[in-house]
């Protein structure tokens, strides 16, 4: 059986396991239950300057309970880098830019040693965009993915406009297009059975107000919180209400000075920080619509899990957006505070128009984990 | 392993896109582009001092953050090494937490370069504040803390 070796080093100190480490769990472990290849997952150990072997079925159970267990994946088994195996495969799909191990060293050394190197890529919005992102962030991801347009021997994103944008940048600099194939994310996640049970009674209260828009998405320049901020103080106030769940981020102070010294704070306009799952969950499900105005998004899960509980999704006008929320979704241009108020004003104003929205979002199928992780398998064993 | 030139081309036009991209958008990116170019392929832990000797001023200083931390100086850091000798910086940057968690070893070096009695005592502390349930804890504190929190450790 062919080995696949991934570094989850970030994983395995991470602290939650939404986005990406949700996507890496969600995937790995039916790789795993599928049983055609034989991973190896596997974390940097600063102190033996080696790779530590993790067990893969605590790890596979930490991936479906998420129960800490983290000291007993740890096993006290070691491997140089250079012992990663020949014709083996070195699967990358966590966020491996944050890690010790930095690409640029690391696949040279894969290449040499005849690994092969399949990397996937959420989005290059570091590059892109990295007005919006920690400078440090963006010198780690340029390392990150200039060593995979070096070195892997094949590329997996999530969406066209990933691709595309990758494709852009490799003509830019004038470097070769390496071979790059979409995987679309999955997005049936399992439900909890007594969710609203565990809602917390202050998420509830917020719902019993009234009508309410919501924003889901750590809180962080690109997602554009601050235009609805100004939707709501301009135009909106006394019209609907307003709830953003997420965590805070940086770079947001003058965000939250504005939106706490608001008159209708916690009476109109909240912010939800640690929401728990069902929270969150709960929020989507009793919302008017969920307003989703970011400057740009790796996937733009949020979209999806509002069309999971058909929930109408207003969205800004940009290329992933229109990629993953299609012909569902009402779109306004980007930054308008002015359409994304007259948008929302039509609706409340015609119930009809909604209805018609929620419509729209009827019936909807996302794609499944199930289908991601068979896309995934047929691309590893592609470079073989 | 080191890149050969047509590699640190697509490594040196991701940094010019990125640097242009910021320029349009009004923010500086505080980083040198050698120093940078210098700091790809950089080991983990046993880090060669003969990579970047030779770099001088803001170069070496973007160089030494980028290969010892994977993170750009900060202002004050900046303004902390603006007046020091290359061995000064390097000893300056031996003393910080981060260098004693890492591990580095910084090889090829004339000047004696080792964590100081802060950089230890840091280093082994955050392997306790490192652990999945503290920091969870820890991020349920006010920004302010959080970030006095992460400065200790940097």
């Amino acid at each position: 059986m062919r080995k696949v070796y991934l570094d989850v080093s970030m994983v395995m100190i991470g602290t939650s396991f939404t986005g990406i480490p949700r996507t890496l769990m969600e995937i790995v472990k039916r790789l795993e239950q599928k049983g055609n290849l034989k991973l190896v997952f596997i974390e940097y150990d600063s102190k033996r300057d080696a790779y530590r072997l993790l067990r893969t079925k605590e790890f596979i159970d930490f991936c479906d309970t998420k129960t800490d267990n983290r000291k007993s994946i740890r096993s006290d088994r070691f491997i140089t880098f250079n012992e990663i195996e020949e014709n083996s495969i070195f699967f990358d799909c966590d966020t491996a830019w944050k890690n010790r191990t930095r690409r640029s060293f690391l696949y040279p050394l894969l290449k040499q040693n005849k690994v092969k190197i399949v990397t996937l890529i959420y989005d290059i919005i570091s590059i892109d965009y990295p007005q919006f992102c920690d400078k440090s962030d963006v010198m780690n991801f340029v390392d990150y993915l200039g060593a995979a347009l070096i070195y892997a021997n094949k590329i997996i994103v999530t969406s066209g406009d990933t691709k595309d944008a990758i494709e852009s940048q490799c003509s830019s600099i004038g470097t070769e297009i390496p071979e790059i194939s979409i995987v679309p994310l999955g997005g049936d996640f399992k439900k909890k059975e007594n969710a609203e049970e565990n809602v917390q009674s202050s998420i509830k209260e917020i719902v019993s107000k009234g009508k309410y828009l919501l924003m889901v998405g750590t809180i962080e320049p690109r997602k554009n919180h601050k235009l609805l901020l100004e939707t709501y103080q301009k135009f909106l106030r006394d019209k609907i209400n307003f709830v953003f769940a997420g965590f805070s981020g940086q770079a947001m102070e003058d965000f939250f000075a504005k939106l706490t010294a608001d008159p209708d704070y916690q009476n109109g306009i909240w912010h939800v920080d640690n929401a728990s799952d069902d929270d969150v969950d709960y929020l989507y499900k009793n919302c008017y619509a969920m307003v989703f105005p970011s400057y740009i998004e790796g996937y733009g899960l949020p979209i999806i899990e509002a069309f999971l509980r058909e929930i109408p999704v207003i969205a800004s006008d940009t290329g992933i957006n229109r990629e993953i929320a299609g012909e569902r979704a009402v779109f306004f241009e980007q930054d308008n505070s002015e359409e994304l108020a007259g948008i929302i004003n039509n609706l409340l104003e015609n119930e009809e128009e909604y209805k018609a929205l929620r419509e729209r979002v009827k019936g909807y199928v996302p794609k499944t984990w199930d289908d991601t992780a068979i896309a995934i398998e047929k691309q590893l064993l592609s470079v073989l | 392993m080191p890149a050969n030139e047509k590699d640190l081309k697509v490594y040196a036009g991701l940094f010019e896109h990125v640097k242009e991209t910021l320029k349009e958008n009004g923010q500086m990116l505080n980083c040198d582009e050698t120093g940078f170019i210098n700091s790809i392929g950089t080991a983990p832990k046993k880090i060669s001092y003969k990579e970047f000797e030779n770099l001088e001023g803001e170069a070496f200083l973007s160089c030494a953050f980028l290969k010892f931390f994977q993170r750009l100086p900060l202002d004050e850091e900046k303004e902390k090494c603006a007046s020091l000798s290359k061995e000064e910086i390097l000893k300056y940057l031996s003393n910080k937490a981060s260098y004693s968690i890492r591990g580095i070893e910084l090889t090829d070096c004339t000047y004696k370069v080792k964590p100081g009695l802060r950089g230890k005592i840091l280093g082994k502390a955050s392997v306790v504040a490192s652990s999945p349930k503290l920091r969870k804890t820890a991020k349920k504190m006010p920004a302010g803390i959080q970030n006095k929190i992460r400065g200790t450790f940097r």
